[in-house]
């Protein structure tokens, strides 16, 4: 594997873990802060401290 | 901005970062984060560019975090709700520096403050909370608002009446927030 795309994997995994965390916050909290809620996935459901 | 996220998860996908299943999941994640950060940052640059960062951080903090529980009015389009959250926050800004000593700053923070207590949480149509779930934010946005309340008098009591007229601002408009949906449950 080149740097290159050793580059671009880690970069996939930091982002993807960084969305993991939005996706953990977006389910255990009531709504979006801003003035607009998009329509929240089933699958969300996956990441409530709850179940 | 469909584009956008399809090309992302892909991208994501093709990086074996997340599995082909969470497409829409992932999408759900970066629409939000881009939702979410714009604003903020549009906000506090406004802030910082007329030389009030200080004032924009104080009002966006206790603004963010309580209604991410206490919930409140969400607008039906995203480009509305762009404009009208950087909007009412660089109200904020205009009424922090030209009414930061008024004395109806506390009566709003307190009648405000009252108020999300009562009717927190404000779900929405596109995330429905279970009763279990209401019950534990309720008491997450109580502890969170008389947080920021005590953070508020504490400032006053100190002498910084302008950072302290801009946390109680954050709450009061979370409580703003919330009446378009109290007034249409009241109405129905």
């Amino acid at each position: 594997m080149n740097l290159k795309k050793k580059v671009e994997s880690k970069a996939a995994e930091l982002t993807a873990r960084t969305l993991t965390h939005v996706l953990r916050t977006e389910a255990n909290s009531t709504a979006c802060f801003v003035v607009y809620q998009p329509k929240a996935p089933k699958e969300l459901g996956r990441f409530r401290r709850e179940k | 901005m469909d584009r956008l996220l399809s090309e992302l998860t892909d991208w994501l996908i093709h990086n074996r970062a997340i599995s082909s299943d969470d497409k829409e999941l992932y999408e759900y994640a970066i629409y939000s984060f881009i939702i979410s950060t714009v604003p903020l940052v549009i906000f506090l640059v406004i802030s910082g560019i007329i030389g009030m960062f200080p004032e924009g951080f104080l009002i966006i903090m206790p603004f963010m975090v309580i209604r991410k529980f206490g919930g409140g009015y969400h607008a039906k389009h995203a480009y509305i709700c762009m404009i009208m959250s950087t909007g009412l926050l660089a109200g904020c800004l205009y009424v922090v520096s030209h009414f930061s000593g008024s004395r109806l700053i506390p009566l709003f923070l307190l009648v405000s403050g009252i108020s999300i207590a009562i009717n927190s949480p404000i779900d929405h149509e596109n995330k429905r909370l279970t009763e279990q779930e209401k019950m534990r934010y309720q008491r997450t946005t109580i502890v969170l608002v008389l947080a920021a309340c005590f953070v508020s008098v504490v400032m006053n009591v100190m002498g910084y009446n302008r950072y302290s007229s801009c946390v109680a601002l954050g709450v009061i408009l979370t409580g703003v927030l919330q009446l378009p949906v109290i007034i249409r449950k009241i109405m129905r």
